[in-house]
């Protein structure tokens, strides 16, 4: 270029937008990280269904990137600032901002200070004056960001494995009452998914003698009426463990609080509800049409992600070998069955 | 030749001269580089430098050295205590006209020379000492009401004697402060020390040849005050003469602790044009913070006076400089 002058101005400008430009990425390199731990957060302690979550952290980067941004917007350095970094990153020796200063000036001496530094920054590339950095502090974000997903996908994996509805705590709160379940009372709807009906139902005094159609297609009203005679016996000798008496006696409001009542007084909130309503009820009123309860409560509280399908079809298998193995009273074993009804995705 | 091809090829020249110069004074002065080169900086800024160090290190030398090579005229002063004013500054003579008349005549001292060397100026007495002070700052004397303008160029090198102190009168901080710079003359080192050796036992005298003449000496003056500062670079020297004085807000812990009086507006105006100056000789137009770093030391050292307790703590007024400038990130 002729002018030094100009040469200078642009050079420089050139480079504060540089300057600007990697600024707004250093901060980048902190405001990202902690909006992904935000996002995960959130996602781990709301409600928020997987659409919803790409939205919140799409809005979450963009935030971040906006408050990255906004103090290189608000706070522009002058042409002084940015010639006085130009000669701290080039070691021109306070070339460029003395000349900045006299690029006005007519004096020989200016001009060739102008002209020096003219030269001098004619090679000059933003682009390797002012390299991308990490921040500060970008390896303890980074850290704590991996940390933070690492946790996030433990907890989903939990939660997945537990077979509840992706909706946060109140799944991980199933999944751990479903594990300390007592020997000797029905197995809750959690423990028939993990498989771990068995060890609770092996307390159970005798099977019944129904065949294994008839005892699948017994109503669990109709059922506990018509096995409760034979089961009495046992029980009354003594030695029969509480369960037992406890489904003698209330058959319908035992059914329903194996399915949810227990998840209920542990925090559970709807789903275990309605999956209760729906295999008996917590009031233990018999529903007079099951089938229909079961798919209004599959309608209300199934999710339908991709995710719990698997989940789904994983617990489902389990509990059907476990059902086809062990020998189970009727009434658990079609209490079983419209659980993986009522859960159907 | 365009203006600004005059002003080139006259920078041009002046890094010529004093790299020739420093050429010519290290065939005689061996070592001590940076103080060869703070010693010219401070003749080509028209200063005035006292050059402390013990006896037999070559400071008279260096002086002479300079003038030799310069082609100037040298005048050198063995100050003692009753060294009066009037053999320094000169004085009026009465002397016989052709006429056969008498009249008064100004006979000139030695402080009318380009370079004076003031011998161990701490040996005469104040009232000498303030006979330099007039011809140091004002560049004239006055005898008897009459002012009589000095040569240029002119600088006074004062050296004194600093393990010596019985019998001395030492400068009064006003004095000290005409100094452009003080200069600490140490020990050479072995390697400068042997040759030192080889060229003063043998039977080869080194002779200084004349580098540069009177009149290129004086067309260069003025250059150095058209080098141009940035403001930034100005504030830096500002803030740096400020930070020595023990009662600026920002001062240091060690400037509140041990100093007593802090450096004068003179300070900076020998900094800036010092770092002019070098900025010359490395082909600048410009000042830059390096050239401030590089004269901060000589300029300001004496400047400063230490309390009492600065001294019994055997504090010293560099070490102060030093830390000043590396809490301004220019260590």
């Amino acid at each position: 270029m002729n002018d030094p002058s100009a040469a200078i101005l642009t050079t420089v400008a050139r480079c504060r937008m540089r300057m600007q430009l990697v600024a707004v990425a250093r901060r980048a390199g902190i405001t990202i990280p902690l909006a992904i731990v935000a996002v995960e957060l959130f996602a781990v302690t709301s409600a928020a269904v997987s659409g919803q979550l790409v939205a919140i952290a799409g809005g979450a980067l963009a935030l971040a990137v906006a408050i990255a941004a906004l103090p290189s917007i608000l706070r522009v350095p002058s042409i002084r600032t940015s010639a006085a970094a130009i000669d701290t990153r080039l070691r021109l020796q306070d070339r460029t901002v003395t000349a900045v200063q006299m690029l006005d000036d007519a004096d020989p001496m200016a001009r060739l200070v102008v002209r020096d530094a003219a030269k001098r920054l004619s090679s000059v590339s933003p682009g390797r004056v002012f390299p991308f950095e990490l921040p500060v502090h970008f390896s303890a974000a980074l850290a704590g960001t991996l940390g933070a997903t690492v946790l996030f996908v433990v907890m989903t994996a939990i939660r997945g494995q537990a077979g509840a509805p992706p909706n946060g705590s109140d799944g991980i709160r199933s999944a751990g009452a479903a594990q300390s379940g007592r020997i000797g009372k029905p197995p809750s709807n959690a423990q028939v998914a993990e498989g771990a009906a068995p060890a609770a139902v092996a307390a159970q005094p005798k099977a019944s003698s129904q065949t294994p159609a008839a005892r699948e297609d017994t109503p669990i009203g109709r059922e506990s009426a018509k096995n409760e005679p034979a089961e009495q016996t046992p029980g009354r000798s003594g030695s029969t463990p509480r369960a037992v008496d406890a489904d003698r006696s209330a058959p319908a409001r035992d059914v329903g609080a194996a399915a949810g009542a227990r998840d209920s007084g542990r925090g559970a909130t709807g789903f275990a509800e309605r999956t209760a309503a729906a295999a008996g009820g917590v009031s233990g009123t018999i529903d007079p049409n099951p089938a229909d309860a079961t798919r209004r409560a599959a309608r209300a509280a199934a999710p339908a992600g991709a995710v719990y399908r698997d989940q789904y079809r994983i617990a489902s298998g389990r509990a059907q070998s476990a059902v086809a193995q062990e020998r189970l009273p009727a009434r658990l074993r079609t209490y079983v069955k419209r659980y993986f009804v009522a859960i159907h995705p | 030749m365009t203006s600004i091809d005059m002003v080139q090829a006259q920078a041009s020249a002046f890094r010529a001269t004093f790299d020739s110069l420093k050429a010519e004074i290290g065939r005689v002065f061996v070592g001590h580089s940076a103080l060869v080169d703070h010693l010219l900086v401070c003749f080509f800024c028209q200063g005035h430098a006292l050059i402390e160090g013990p006896p037999g290190l070559g400071k008279t030398l260096l002086i002479k050295t300079l003038s030799d090579a310069a082609d100037l005229r040298f005048a050198r002063v063995q100050c003692t205590p009753d060294l009066m004013p009037a053999d320094v500054t000169g004085t009026n003579i009465l002397v016989d006209t052709p006429g056969g008349q008498r009249e008064f005549v100004f006979q000139r001292g030695p402080i009318f020379a380009n370079i004076v060397l003031a011998d161990e100026i701490n040996r005469a007495t104040p009232r000498t000492q303030a006979a330099f002070l007039e011809a140091m700052q004002e560049r004239r004397v006055t005898v008897f009401g009459v002012t009589h303008p000095l040569d240029v160029p002119f600088s006074v090198f004062a050296t004194q004697n600093p393990i010596e102190m019985e019998g001395t009168y030492p400068l009064p901080e006003a004095q000290l402060d005409r100094f452009f710079f003080k200069l600490n003359v140490p020990v050479p080192d072995l390697a400068d020390m042997a040759e030192i050796m080889a060229r003063t036992t043998g039977d080869q005298q080194t002779r200084v040849n004349r580098a540069v003449d009177l009149d290129t000496v004086r067309s260069m003056l003025g250059l150095i005050r058209q080098v141009r500062i940035a403001d930034e670079t100005m504030r830096l020297v500002l803030t740096l003469v400020r930070a020595t004085h023990p009662d600026v807000e920002d001062a240091l812990p060690e400037v509140k602790q041990y100093v007593r009086y802090g450096a004068s507006p003179r300070a900076a105006q020998a900094i800036i044009l010092a770092a002019k100056a070098f900025a010359l000789v490395d082909g600048r137009y410009h000042v830059a913070a390096e050239d401030v770093r590089r004269v901060a030391v000589p300029a300001l050292n004496h400047r400063l006076i230490l309390n009492f307790h600065g001294e019994m703590e055997r504090i010293t007024a560099t070490s102060i400089v030093d830390r000043v400038l590396a809490a301004r990130g220019h260590a």
